[in-house]
């Protein structure tokens, strides 16, 4: 008898115990896709292009501006990439290029005409702002 | 009643509402993700800025501002191309005038940018490019005389940026 309701006891808790852990399961899932998606590279790549396309605009020839770029560094250093080459200017189309995978990347224009050039140092994006071309 | 058979339909029904979750969710967060940060005001208000700051001269409007071949791009350091070039997205107009007359003007390419963001200003609507127009008073001397000029400044974007294709 007593062996009888351990065996009905299990039966009942069995599935209710997978149905809680596939639950959890489907949850911790959803909320990883979504931590992922807000930490993507498509977010930062836009992100940076804007700002320092806007930090472009915004300045006069002949400045360099040292930008923390360390929560960047940050989600590249969790996907084993390096912070060089992730900012490219194009100067035949006039735009500032983000790239933080392999592949893709985002590009935003910018309307000034002064040499362009960057360099990494540490976490820290260091923007120079050279001569005007057509000087 | 069949006890099993209830328990299996309300598992289905479950994970049909779990999807339909799933679904509802990734949806949402590729629509908040997906939308791109508009900075376009805030750009024509850098571009008006910047050509201030250049016909600026303590307070004077620039001595050359007024000269035959005058060129406010090369001036203020403007690359000239982004204005000019098919499918521009930016526009720039610069006006300057005295009580009477307009002394100076020049006007960027495309001129759809410009009418298309004066109907922005009075039916709000994020698909238009977005300006920012404004006026200012400068001193000048014109042959030893001091005048009163209003250089009168529009400058529109319909930047969205780009996501560079996965080659």
């Amino acid at each position: 008898m007593k062996m009888k309701s351990k065996k009905a006891s299990t039966n009942i808790l069995g599935p209710t115990v997978i149905f809680i852990i596939l639950n959890l399961l489907f949850f911790s899932m959803l909320l990883y896709f979504v931590v992922k998606q807000s930490t993507g590279a498509a977010v930062y790549e836009q992100l940076y292009a804007k700002k320092i396309a806007l930090l472009i605009d915004n300045s006069r020839c002949n400045t360099e501006i040292v930008f923390d770029v360390s929560d960047l560094a940050e989600v590249l250093e969790k996907n084993n990439y390096e912070l060089s080459g992730v900012f490219g200017f194009n100067d035949r189309a006039n735009e500032v290029r983000v790239q933080v995978a392999n592949r893709g990347g985002y590009a935003y224009k910018h309307f000034s005409n002064c040499e362009l050039d960057s360099e990494i140092n540490g976490n820290n994006l260091i923007l120079k702002i050279g001569g005007a071309k057509n000087e | 009643m069949n006890k099993v058979g209830d328990e299996k339909v309300l598992s289905i029904w479950w994970f049909f509402v779990l999807a339909l979750v799933a679904a509802g969710v990734a949806a949402g967060v590729f629509m908040f993700y997906s939308a791109p940060f508009d900075v376009r005001e805030l750009e024509s208000g850098i571009l008006v800025d910047k050509v201030f700051d250049c016909m600026n001269d303590n307070g004077y409007l620039r001595s050359d501002a007024l000269l035959e071949g005058f060129d406010i791009y090369f001036s203020c350091n403007i690359e000239r191309r982004v204005f000019f070039e098919d499918g521009a997205l930016y526009y720039l107009s610069i006006e300057i005038s005295d009580s009477e007359d307009l002394l100076y003007s020049n006007y960027s390419r495309v001129d759809d940018l410009r009418k298309n963001c004066l109907v922005e200003k009075s039916i709000k609507t994020k698909d238009f490019p977005k300006c920012d127009i404004r006026s200012e008073d400068f001193l000048f001397f014109d042959e030893g005389v001091q005048k009163e000029l209003t250089v009168s400044v529009m400058a529109v974007s319909n930047q969205r940026g780009r996501a560079l294709p996965l080659l």
